[in-house]
């Protein structure tokens, strides 16, 4: 039973679970560290619960959560690197790299290959790409989120696609061949 | 058409951010030639599978979100009415914690339960957080969270108003002489005499304490065995004996309002109160010195995760901390 089955609560329930996933994996890229991407995007739903109800219902509850654990987990990197905080001995951090693998045997595998080139990308394209990736923002409010222009997302957006595909090229994946495969 | 500008013009219309005059070019360029649209099909499954890619890490999502509903505190507008017992109501207005008004009292003591055959059984259930409740002959219980109350009826029927509890919770009755209201734990019934109330039921012994006002507290097995508490003190009942201690902490009642207000109380005090708020064992170590158990806290938190707690005391105290399987445990470099 019994946490309140209301509207509201509904309403939240649903965000959650359309967004957890996506935001830990997003807050992820940041922290390399699940718990603490976890306790961010947790925290960060009881503060939308507490204080912010009203944006469960709202469009803009996308721009609204990703600005936010992106702000967050700035914070956090932040707070990490001034207090040489005591490690929990059960901190679990990500032991698999899951943005660096280095194994060539794997290379075949172009997803594999597909994650080392979003990790080789430039630091600026590679925020503008996740936010639009992740969040599915649109260009406006990348923008807004990272205060630069919508110009700019859009050249830095185009950058990374490029460098993406020309990072596969090298490597030799086929992609073309094998689509051309697939078509009739 | 340059490299940078066609894949631009693909990336902006997958991201629906194209206009008119640009999905015109770009199906100019589709049309312009078979390997056109052979790399639009590469470009556009990069750009799906980076998505994938990215949203690997398969997160517990229902456990996320059983975990965040136990911190979740939910105004008493949400309470539905319709999950309650039909005599039970909202209790709508802000709780006030004014202690002039009435008298308060806190009892402890779980396990076993035992039915009432009357008809008509009440059962609020607080699984997942604490819950308020008004009870038909308008008096107020805060249930902490596990607590489970009982009652039989409307409260109206006989000479007096029972419920029963296990758990911890919050009363606050309608004093009535004529209709005493009585509180049944696993070994214990309290009376109360012109008094509001706060009761936790735990394990073998049942704890009273007495914010305000005066409450009977009796043996249930032999009723006879039975004291009467007075403002500002403490009751366990454990087996047939009453220990009485004298004022607690300011605390015992944080949970219902999620405010810890600690005044140059020693370290170990605090340690046990925090522990009790947040339901997760957090000691100090078995080799910290008397003097660092002692050491006077003076802080006030509210509404604040554990986390940073652990942290203020941290940055106050120069202790360190540790966890170990589930217990956070205070220690000295």
């Amino acid at each position: 039973m019994p946490f309140p089955d209301t509207e509201p609560y509904r309403q939240f329930q649903v965000v959650f679970k359309t967004y957890y996933n996506l935001l830990c994996n997003y807050a992820l890229t940041f922290t390399k560290d699940a718990d603490a991407s976890e306790d961010i995007v947790q925290d960060l739903f009881i503060k939308i619960w507490e204080q912010r109800r009203e944006l469960l219902q709202e469009a803009s509850i996308r721009y609204y959560l990703f600005t936010a654990i992106r702000n967050n987990c700035i914070t956090w990197l932040r707070r990490e690197k001034q207090l040489a905080t005591v490690p929990w001995n059960d901190h679990q951090t990500i032991s698999q790299p899951a943005y660096y693998p280095e194994e060539p045997a794997e290379e075949k595998d172009e997803r594999l290959l597909l994650e080392r080139a979003i990790s080789q990308l430039p630091p600026k394209c590679k925020e503008v790409f996740l936010l639009s990736r992740f969040g599915k923002l649109s260009y406006k409010e990348i923008a807004a989120t990272l205060d630069i222009s919508p110009k700019t997302v859009e050249n830095q957006l185009g950058k990374a696609l490029k460098m993406l595909r020309a990072f596969l090229k090298e490597c030799g994946v086929c992609l073309t061949l094998i689509l051309v495969a697939i078509l009739p | 058409m340059q490299d940078t500008d066609y894949i631009k013009l693909v990336l902006k219309h997958l991201d629906s951010e194209a206009t008119p005059a640009e999905q015109a070019a770009l199906q100019h360029w589709l049309e312009a030639d078979q390997q056109h649209r052979l790399e639009y099909q590469t470009l556009e499954r990069i750009w799906r599978d980076s998505g994938k890619v990215l949203n690997k890490h398969s997160f517990d999502v229902e456990a996320a979100l059983e975990k965040v509903e136990n911190r979740l505190a939910i105004p008493d507008a949400l309470v539905p009415r319709s999950s309650m017992p039909a005599r039970l109501q909202v209790w709508s207005f802000p709780w006030k914690w004014s202690l002039a008004a009435a008298s308060v009292l806190l009892v402890a003591g779980t396990a076993g339960w035992w039915y009432l055959t009357r008809p008509q059984l009440n059962e609020i259930h607080a699984d997942r957080a604490a819950v308020r409740v008004a009870l038909p002959d308008g008096s107020r219980v805060h249930l902490r969270q596990g607590a489970v109350l009982r009652y039989s009826g409307s409260l109206a029927d006989g000479n007096e108003r029972m419920v029963e509890l296990s758990g911890e919770a919050f009363f606050e009755p309608v004093h009535n002489p004529a209709r005493p209201f009585h509180i049944q734990t696993e070994h214990a019934i309290l009376q109360d005499i012109g008094t509001s109330f706060l009761v936790k039921d735990a394990a073998a012994t049942d704890e009273l304490t007495v914010i305000t006002g005066k409450v009977k507290f009796a043996e249930k097995a032999d009723p006879s065995n039975s004291l009467t508490l007075t403002e500002g003190h403490k009751a366990i009942l454990s087996g047939n004996r009453f220990t009485v201690s004298g004022a607690t902490g300011g605390n015992v009642i944080s949970w219902t309002t999620g405010i810890l207000d600690f005044k140059d109380e020693p370290l170990r005090d605090v340690v046990a109160d925090i522990s009790d708020f947040y339901q997760t064992p957090v000691v100090l170590d078995a080799g910290m010195s008397d003097k660092a158990r002692a050491a006077r806290v003076t802080a006030r938190f509210e509404h604040q995760p554990l986390k940073d707690i652990l942290e203020e005391i941290r940055l106050t105290t120069g202790l360190s901390t540790r966890k170990e399987k589930g217990t956070f445990v205070f220690f000295q470099e």
